[in-house]
């Protein structure tokens, strides 16, 4: 454990020193202020998409970037030489970025609605959105080598992520897209910024029990990438 | 320490192997050099005893236990020293190196003094982005130490550093032996590899030609001979067999009337055994 605590304080040093931090209190001041001019139309639709991309975009791109500047910096190479196992190196990036995310997403949600949402629900949704996508995110970066081929290959995991949304906004009306596991994180989303009753409480279960098996999921193909993050 | 037997490694999509049916065994004390051209498979060899490659062939033990058994508690017994620098570039020394030991369950290191031996004290608190080359492959280097480890690997370690500074890391290496540890240092430098090493391995085209320890090389392949220099004004240069040389009386007649400038033995260097075993250069 002690060893788990010294990594998540070195991941956490690196965001703030490689301005990840920054960035992501930028991109949430960014979206906040568009939440204070919204007009009433629509508005818990923009505030379900914004804050759903928010730590989906942040577990991504960030857990790309990080290691990619370990890779560029040969650190990735002399961590895996110490006693540090694979399994603390994706869990404690997966927790620092999370709870940027988490941060991020609550004051958004605070910019947009003040304090008329289910916690509970909100923090549920962003946590498990990001340490899916920090975890597909690693298996992304197994496949590159460069922030360039990063960027190129985004919309290829990020896609799928968003079919749900063809649902939400009455495009499809497919039972299809409760597969993908960013549909019961958006259920939830929903439940966070709606009126009790909102979305049925099968759906809300649905949610609880799909997300953990979906990230448990992601973890272990992120896992079985680790090889591949060493070597490419 | 470690005993290699019939290891081999291709990389995937290679035909070729890197590492080809060789065996090695490194014994507890001493500094064992893995000299060969890039590409002879020496950093191949020190990745799979690292860990860093898996699916090799054949057998390696470290302290008699299989290296494929070892759990990730192997990398608390050694230290490694790569090639290339790789540190958090915005990070000091200083915390680099705290990081690091605080992975480690020995966390006993005095990092100041680690700094100081190589020179960088002074440089503790500076980001490694500023660093020059030389000064970040001196941090490589002590990192390796920070856990105080048994077993460490080296790999090319005075590469891109001054005399004075590739001095300095030299002596704490002979120092480190003088404790006991265990060295496996792959270099193409076969002054460092004369100089640190009791045993070498050849390697070219991923395998070894020959082990043996320099001294017993250099004499092995010299010419039994040496060449005596001599005179006040003009140097007068004289080569001599070694056999029966005490009762050489031209020789022993020079060394009692003339001004001696310098006698060599024809040892050959450490190069030219290798040139001569491998028919290949050390480039």
């Amino acid at each position: 454990m002690e060893r788990f605590i010294s990594l998540l304080h070195l991941d956490f040093t690196m965001i703030v020193r490689n301005r990840i931090l920054i960035v992501a209190a930028v991109i949430t001041a960014l979206y906040a202020g568009i939440l204070q001019v919204l007009p009433e139309n629509n508005f818990t639709e923009v505030l379900t998409i914004l804050i759903f991309t928010d730590p989906v975009m942040l577990g991504f791109m960030f857990v790309g970037v990080m290691v990619l500047f370990e890779k560029s910096g040969n650190t990735l190479q002399a961590i895996s030489v110490s006693p540090v196992r694979s399994t603390e190196y994706l869990w404690s990036k997966a927790l620092v970025l999370t709870l940027v995310a988490l941060a991020a997403g609550l004051i958004m949600a605070v910019a947009g609605v003040g304090s008329r949402f289910h916690a509970g629900h909100l923090a549920a949704a962003i946590v498990s959105s990001s340490l899916l996508f920090v975890f597909i995110g690693f298996v992304g970066v197994s496949r590159v080598k460069t922030f360039n081929q990063y960027f190129i290959i985004i919309p290829l995991f990020m896609i799928p992520g968003f079919l749900p949304f063809l649902n939400y906004f009455g495009i499809t009306d497919t039972w299809l897209w409760y597969f993908i596991p960013t549909q019961a994180a958006l259920l939830l989303f929903v439940a966070a910024f709606s009126e009790s009753g909102t979305v049925a409480t099968r759906e809300i279960v649905y949610a609880f029990i799909y997300l953990p098996i979906t990230i448990w999921l992601s973890y272990l193909w992120a896992r079985s990438s680790w090889n591949k993050i060493l070597e490419s | 320490m470690i005993q290699a037997t019939q290891l081999s490694y291709t990389y995937p999509g290679q035909n070729q192997a890197a590492v080809n049916n060789i065996s090695f065994t490194v014994n507890q004390g001493e500094i064992f050099g893995f000299l060969g051209p890039s590409g002879a498979g020496k950093s191949t060899t020190q990745k799979i005893l690292i860990r860093l490659l898996r699916g090799y062939q054949g057998n390696v033990s470290i302290d008699s236990k299989e290296l494929r058994s070892l759990s990730q508690d192997y990398y608390n017994q050694i230290g490694v020293g790569f090639e290339l620098p790789n540190h958090y570039p915005r990070l000091t020394a200083l915390e680099n190196l705290k990081f690091f030991a605080s992975f480690y369950r020995n966390k006993n290191a005095n990092l100041m003094q680690l700094l100081e031996k190589v020179g960088l004290h002074q440089e503790a608190d500076k980001p490694t982005s500023a660093f020059s080359k030389g000064m970040k492959m001196r941090l490589n280097f002590i990192r390796a130490l920070v856990h105080d480890p048994d077993l460490l690997f080296f790999d090319e370690p005075t590469s891109g550093l001054d005399p004075v500074n590739a001095r300095k890391l030299k002596n704490i290496i002979k120092d480190l032996r003088a404790q006991g540890k265990t060295i496996f240092l792959t270099t193409h430098n076969m002054h460092d590899a004369a100089e640190l090493c009791d045993r070498v391995a050849f390697i070219t085209q991923g395998k070894i030609s020959l082990t043996n320890s320099p001294d017993n090389l250099r004499r092995e392949h010299g010419t039994r001979k040496l060449t005596l220099e001599y005179g006040n004004g003009e140097i007068v240069s004289r080569e001599f067999p070694l056999d029966n040389l005490g009762e050489n009386a031209s020789f022993l007649n020079l060394i009692k009337n003339e001004y001696i400038q310098s006698i060599h033995s024809a040892d050959a260097s450490l190069e030219d055994v290798f040139i001569k075993t491998t028919g290949e250069r050390l480039v």
